[in-house]
């Protein structure tokens, strides 16, 4: 691997890496984790350097940062997942104080339940604090396509009482 | 967008100039004229640097490529004699530099393991003014030594700089036994045009040694490349008395302007 890589991992560590070490700390609220987390996004670049195709590593690299929280969050299961609620933004999605009591599991609702193409704008909306506009920025989405999905969530959620 | 829409995955891009152009331009308005803003993308600017001296990217470079060896090898028997051939090479010119450098000190690569803490000071650096930084990393701190701080042996030492004006320098080090140590440029045939308006981290941490008495940093710059050979002799003229090398700066052109701080070695070492 050491011979064949095509990053020079240094310089990209250290363009990148407190990057990477920031969002796994804000998501993992431990040290150590984050610092295994960050570990782990440069080695998933590292084996799959091809995935660096587009303008802005920084892009891919925020992204496989927050997938590889969630998923070590969802893997401690051993810890309460109310312990990492603050990683969720935009608790405003529901409307009062009761709803917002709500929020409680909607970390284990997006992990567990929904398909991915909802997970993944759930995710930039709820844990990466993305607005409606860089969302749709971001998915090549309409703002009101976005709008209708949270708000077809946000109805889900509260409706069915699916969490 | 407004200030309040802007999320940390658009001010972490921005500070890396790694948003669109419509973005990058609203954004540096925005700045220029919101403080709270300014103060945030200074914070990533201040955490950048507080990170790289807490896990140093030798460090972790290390780190990732033992993690990458303990994975199951994939590679052609050509790609891995590459492999082989590149640490192998690697290792060649750590051991054959180092010793122009400092046979009584090492460089260390500490355990990343180990290595890992909670950053409770975030030292800030005045990035306007041209100086020398001794870091010291204890427990889970990181802290800014300043001149006539003392240290022990075995403390954990990084070193940067910050220049405003001029375009060359070296670092290098003299300590209680005598010895002088070049950190930068890191060989002596080396480049000495330094990166200037930004702290800049020295690629390896250095662990105190147990000289006697006092380690002292020095700094200089120049508008003009710096002769590295002449900038050691007078160092090691001066080394030869250690009572000196605590008060006097080397004897150098005047153009060269020189910065230094003195660490005095504390009890244990």
């Amino acid at each position: 691997m050491r011979g064949e890589t095509l990053i020079d991992i240094e310089s990209f560590y250290v363009r990148y890496g407190p990057m990477v070490l920031r969002r796994c700390r804000r998501m993992l609220k431990n040290e150590q984790s984050a610092h295994d987390a960050m570990h782990e996004v440069f080695l998933k670049i590292l084996s799959n350097q091809n995935r660096l195709t587009g303008e802005y590593p920084s892009a891919l690299l925020y992204r496989i940062a927050t997938n590889v929280c969630l998923n070590r969050i969802r893997n401690e299961r051993k810890h309460s997942l109310n312990e990492y609620l603050d990683i969720l933004y935009n608790t405003s999605f529901f409307e009062n104080q009761e709803e917002n009591n709500s929020a409680r599991n909607l970390l284990t609702y997006i992990l567990e339940k929904e398909k991915k193409s909802t997970r993944q704008i759930a995710v930039l909306y709820f844990v990466n604090g993305m607005t409606i506009k860089e969302i749709a920025e971001t998915k090549n989405l309409s703002i009101s396509g976005v709008h209708k999905l949270l708000d077809k969530l946000r109805r889900k959620i509260l409706d069915k009482g699916e969490i | 967008m407004n200030k309040e829409t802007i999320s940390e995955y658009y001010l972490e891009r921005y500070a890396l100039g790694e948003l669109p152009d419509e973005e990058t331009e609203e954004i540096g308005r925005m700045a220029v004229t919101d403080p709270e803003l300014q103060e945030a993308l200074d914070e990533i600017e201040s955490s950048n640097q507080n990170i790289l001296v807490l896990y140093p990217p030798l460090t972790v470079k290390a780190g990732l490529l033992t993690r990458l060896d303990d994975r199951p090898n994939k590679l052609f028997p050509l790609k891995r004699v590459l492999f082989i051939s590149s640490a192998v090479a690697t290792f060649l010119i750590l051991i054959l530099l180092f010793p122009l450098f400092k046979q009584e000190s090492r460089i260390i690569y500490p355990n990343a393991e180990q290595d890992v803490t909670l950053v409770k000071g975030i030292p800030t650096v005045d990035l306007t003014k041209t100086q020398l930084l001794v870091y010291r990393k204890i427990l889970d701190q990181v802290e800014i030594l300043p001149d006539g701080e003392q240290a022990r042996a075995g403390d954990l030492l990084q070193l940067a700089y910050v220049t405003t004006e001029e375009s060359y320098g070296m670092i290098l080090s003299i300590d209680g036994r005598g010895t002088v140590t070049l950190h930068l440029p890191e060989n002596k045939g080396e480049s000495t045009k330094l990166e200037s308006s930004k702290q800049f981290l020295l690629p390896n941490a250095i662990e105190l040694d147990d000289a006697p008495k006092f380690e002292r940093f020095f700094f200089f710059t120049s508008g003009s490349p710096i002769d590295v050979d002449s900038v050691l002799r007078e160092a090691q003229d001066l080394a030869k008395n250690p009572e000196k090398v605590q008060q006097k700066n080397l004897n150098l052109p005047e153009s060269y302007k020189q910065y230094s701080v003195l660490i005095l070695k504390g009890e244990g070492s």
